[in-house]
């Protein structure tokens, strides 16, 4: 690659940075921030927090947004098409036995 | 000067033809299904057995951190395709990693009430149980392995309670996951 080019590609990719940070940051204005542990002094606290930022307007709106997604058949959670997921835990018996078996293995 | 604006014209069409095709590239392998599906069905796995303790008070699903950790897989790829010469796309094994790297540090499955941790024996490594469950489910979706193929848990075994505690108390690094990854799949 010459030099030019060099530069050139440099510029490109700084502005795809700039074009990704851009919609972080609008995406971010829409979502009210969800609360983190380390800001509330009690468990107590940080439940109460917790239960009022799902009853809010940005955590109903991700949700109605999973519910649409999910009857359009885009994420099948019924396990009909799970990457072989499925199978594989029932191979190994399900997972808290395989679990189990891990660590009474590891101690 | 003519020539110098002629140079710089040419220069940038080439730069947007070329910006054309990343992205047509990019988007032709559409990561954001398979990472988002790979998510919700390994947490769909992971409900069958500890259901009862999600219910928002004891464990919580976000799914608001399932778009961010989407979010910043895909600027990951789309950093690797761009800037590394010769990988254009991540294979399997290095999306795997990105996106058990990103479970584990912004931790979907948020942990409300401690106590827990008596009840549910393996709690305290939810988060990394649906981590290396997702990337296996990653890695099943993976073009290869039309013929039915599938990374077996038993391949896992010895190594899983060394890498939930390496994923949940050490730094990781996203490349060398994929590394792991790789050689656990072709064992």
């Amino acid at each position: 690659m010459s030099s030019n080019n060099k530069i050139l590609d440099f510029g490109r990719r700084k502005k795809e940075v700039e074009k990704m940070e851009n919609t972080m940051i609008k995406k971010k204005d829409t979502f009210i921030r969800q609360p983190l542990v380390h800001e509330y002094a009690t468990s107590q606290e940080y439940a109460q927090a917790m239960r009022e930022y799902m009853q809010g307007e940005s955590f109903k709106q991700s949700n109605a947004r999973f519910k649409e997604r999910r009857s359009n058949n885009d994420c099948p959670l019924d396990g009909t098409e799970d990457y072989s997921l499925k199978k594989n835990i029932d191979a190994v018996g399900g997972l808290k036995k395989f679990l189990d078996e891990v660590f009474d293995n590891n101690e | 000067m003519n020539d110098a604006a002629s140079i710089l014209s040419t220069i940038f069409h080439q730069s947007s033809e070329s910006e054309q095709n990343d992205n047509e590239q990019f988007i032709k392998k559409d990561y954001s299904i398979i990472v988002s599906d790979a998510l919700f069905n390994a947490y769909a796995n992971i409900c069958k057995d500890f259901e009862p303790y999600i219910d928002g008070e004891t464990l919580a699903f976000n799914k608001y951190i399932i778009d961010n950790i989407i979010e910043r897989c895909l600027k990951d790829f789309k950093r690797i395709s761009n800037h590394h010469e010769g990988v254009k796309n991540p294979d399997i094994h290095k999306t795997a990693a990105y996106l058990t790297y990103w479970v584990c540090k912004l931790r979907p499955i948020q942990i409300l009430d401690f106590s827990v941790y008596d009840k549910l024996p393996y709690s305290k490594y939810i988060v990394e149980l649906h981590a290396v469950l997702a990337g296996c489910a990653v890695i099943n979706a993976g073009e290869e392995r039309k013929n039915g193929e599938s990374l077996d848990l038993y391949k896992l075994k010895p190594i899983l309670a060394d890498m939930f505690y390496i994923l949940k108390y050490c730094n990781q690094n996203p490349d060398l996951l994929g590394i792991l990854y790789y050689f656990i799949d072709k064992s």
